[in-house]
């Protein structure tokens, strides 16, 4: 089964636009204006407009209105951090932070179009391990 | 998160008895059923049960 992530966005075709033109996401479905699903190797994500009708958008019984943004991210890696921020400021995106060096690696918190935040993280450090490396299946 | 379940009542009968809190547990959508219940810090995840080939429709007939 492959893993999926939704993100809620303000505008769908924005989204699709910024995740295939500067992440290397792919489209893989858009079968209705307010819902899309994009992938990136095994990382799979919905992008869902907030709606008031049924689905993934819809809001709660309460009559909150699901939101993008908030902290929780995808991980991204990547090979050449400085270069990609590099490219990506060029082409006009936001940044929520400047690259920081961490434990295992570096990183930065690029934002999507609707706030949304995507973490770039290069590792380049010994004490990095991969996802999935201390599974023992 | 989204994490695909195959019966969708079932899941939220014993996660309810389990004392697990749901944002929304009405189970609507459009050609999956979905409930989002939270985290203990809140966030939101959510079970969907699609209906039997609504990945393999999805891709082959609406791609744009």
């Amino acid at each position: 089964m492959t893993a999926c992530i939704r993100y809620i966005v303000n505008n769908v075709d924005d989204s699709i636009d910024f995740y295939t033109r500067h992440l290397d996401f792919k489209l893989e479905m858009h079968p209705a204006p307010p819902f899309a699903e994009i992938s990136r190797d095994d990382l799979h994500i919905y992008l869902t407009e907030a709606q008031s009708g049924a689905g993934g958008g819809a809001a709660m019984p309460s009559g909150e209105r699901q939101t993008p943004g908030g902290w929780n991210r995808v991980h991204l890696i990547v090979d050449d951090l400085d270069g990609l921020v590099a490219r990506l400021r060029s082409q006009q995106c936001t940044f929520r932070n400047e690259i920081i060096q961490g434990v295992g690696g570096k990183q930065i918190l690029l934002q999507d179009p609707s706030g949304n935040l995507i973490e770039l993280f290069q590792p380049n450090t010994a004490a990095y391990r991969a996802p999935g490396s201390g599974s023992r299946r | 998160m989204l994490l695909q379940v195959s019966d969708l009542d079932a899941t939220v009968d014993a996660l309810r008895q389990a004392g697990v809190q749901f944002l929304d547990d009405r189970a609507g959508g459009v050609a999956v059923r979905q409930v989002l219940l939270e985290d203990p810090s809140g966030n939101p995840i959510e079970l969907f049960e699609p209906a039997t080939g609504y990945h393999e429709r999805a891709r082959t007939t609406n791609r744009s």
